[in-house]
């Protein structure tokens, strides 16, 4: 009987943790979904937003202050800040997005097979990853760019040979849990083969670790993008992004031209705090209910 | 039930059963079973009763096909068990587990688990005849079908063991090996499951083998009773039998052990 009492006891509260913690998710989660719905929505109307393109120079108005003409002001070449900031945000936003679903696809699979096949094969791949890790990324980056050229191509290429690591040992470890359970050996008794078990069974209730992790991915990505772009080894100009727009900042933010400099990356800031909001709010949202 | 088989009929024989886990040392390994045999007829509830780490797990484990790594032989219906077993093979004895909070996917409507396992065994010639089973499985457990489409997070322990005995069901096994099935479930809801069991025997002919250490519950489900005991089986007989007369000194140890018998 005492049993029966702790099984209630503990179902009361883990309801009551279930049921705050997705309150305070879903908070997270709103506010982060309208600040990055925003910035997107922005991103795919920019043309409807701004009547300069993010490449228009103008030499009779460089480095202006904000004004009714020009919003955020202009650059050294008299380009629209406000037009490079919504373009730039295409580029970087977009590429980090597709950055994470590469990884993200091809790090869960490779993860939920290691991890429950196990053996040999588990073996291979776990020192795979752990080779991958020990190189320095930046290392990497640089020598396929020197292979690739810089530009789109290798910014992707660098990130997915790495990042997918991160999702294949979230996703082992989550199915290695799962596989010590009857859960496994219960689909196995039922002569369900391995395809099947991996991915219709343990892929759906494992992923959501991996998908929480893709939020703060994309953040890190974007950090990537924009640093390589800054030290001119990303995006190949005259393509707006932000990185670049505060490496072309840098040189007028002595002469006091802020702006410049900041605008980018307070867009770097508030983009990434965004993504951050909705991946805490999935973490809470998403936990599987058993 | 329907025309997929559950006819019974098949008897199960284990022989000379041995299992060695290997351990990390280079020594001989952790024997978990040492040459046990054991038969189920048809038709019949046999308990398999020890204490944690006897062996006992681990031979309905063997029988059911997820220990591929023994030594011995297993026949069902005559017909030796390979140690890859073929589809008919794998369908005619299935297991129900413990934990029913673990082995059922928390994702999955108990329609979408049941009619997975119909296709995969192409049981049920279109969507209807699988609902139909379907429906009729949630009889067998004594379930409303119209808990069909909801999943197992809103259910209480012995409904989901019960969805996991349907499931068990679903593919028409001849022999259901219970590890422990009703010993995470509160009492009041045991006394439900045991009852199920006695029910598919007498309305199915399922054999049961019935692992447990509760022995209460063996006395009051099961026509026989094996002892085991560090990977031996230390003695077999007549459950009233063994509950009245028991031979072995750890029979008599388990008994003593055990509180209250009611």
């Amino acid at each position: 009987m005492t049993e029966v009492m702790i099984e209630k006891k503990r179902a009361g509260l883990m309801s009551r943790i279930g049921r705050t913690g997705r309150r305070r998710g879903n908070t997270h989660l709103l506010i982060g979904a309208v600040i990055v719905g925003l910035i997107v929505l922005m991103a795919i109307c920019a043309p409807l937003l701004t009547r300069y393109g993010p490449i228009d120079q103008d030499f009779t108005a460089t480095l202006q202050g904000p004004s009714w003409t020009h919003l955020l002001g202009t650059d050294n070449l008299g380009r629209d800040l406000w037009s490079r900031i919504l373009f730039g945000a295409r580029t970087d936003l977009f590429l980090a997005t597709v950055a994470v679903a590469a990884p993200l696809v091809i790090g869960t699979a490779i993860g939920a097979l290691s991890g429950y096949f196990g053996g040999w094969f588990d073996t291979i791949i776990m020192r795979i990853a752990d080779i991958v890790v020990a190189f320095p990324f930046y290392v990497l980056v640089i020598s396929l760019v020197f292979i690739m050229g810089n530009g789109v191509g290798s910014i992707f290429a660098a990130i997915s040979i790495v990042s997918w690591v991160a999702y294949a040992r979230i996703v082992r470890a989550e199915t290695m849990v799962l596989s010590s359970t009857d859960f496994v050996d219960a689909l196995k008794v039922g002569g369900l083969g391995s395809g099947r078990i991996v991915f219709r069974h343990l892929v759906p209730n494992v992923v959501s670790q991996a998908i929480v992790y893709a939020m703060s991915d994309i953040v890190a990505n974007i950090g990537v993008i924009v640093t390589l772009s800054y030290f001119g080894m990303g995006i190949v100009p005259p393509t707006p992004d932000w990185g670049s727009m505060m490496a072309d900042g840098q040189p007028f933010f002595a002469g006091g031209y802020y702006g410049l400099m900041v605008v980018p990356a307070a867009a770097v800031i508030v983009t990434s705090f965004g993504l951050s909001l909705v991946g805490d709010g999935l973490a809470n949202v998403l936990r599987v209910k058993r | 039930m329907g025309s997929a088989g559950m006819t019974g009929g098949s008897e199960l024989v284990a022989e000379d059963i041995s299992v060695t886990f290997a351990t990390r040392r280079r020594d001989a390994g952790h024997r978990a079973l040492a040459g046990v045999s054991l038969g189920v007829r048809p038709g019949e509830i046999v308990g398999l009763v020890g204490e944690s780490g006897s062996g006992k797990s681990t031979l309905g484990r063997v029988i059911v096909g997820l220990q591929q790594d023994y030594t011995g032989t297993l026949r069902f219906g005559g017909e030796v068990l390979a140690h890859r077993r073929t589809r008919a093979q794998r369908r005619a004895i299935q297991m129900v587990f413990q934990d029913p909070y673990a082995s059922l996917d928390p994702q999955m409507t108990v329609w979408k688990m049941l009619e997975e396992l119909l296709i995969v065994h192409g049981i049920g010639e279109n969507r209807e005849a699988r609902r139909a089973r379907s429906e009729e499985l949630m009889r067998l457990v004594h379930m409303p079908p119209t808990l069909l489409d909801t999943r197992p997070a809103g259910m209480s322990g012995g409904q989901r063991q019960r969805v996991a005995i349907a499931r068990a069901l679903s593919v028409g096994p001849q022999l259901l090996v219970a590890d422990e099935a009703t010993s995470a479930l509160d009492v009041s809801v045991q006394a439900g499951i045991i009852n199920l069991f006695a029910d598919l025997r007498a309305e199915i002919g399922l054999s049961i083998l019935f692992i447990s250490h509760n022995l209460a519950v063996v006395r009051s489900l099961c026509d026989r009773v094996a002892v085991i005991c560090q990977g031996e089986i230390v003695e077999e007989a007549e459950t009233r039998a063994v509950f009245d007369a028991p031979r072995h000194d750890y029979t008599r140890q388990l008994l003593a052990a055990a509180p209250d018998l009611p």
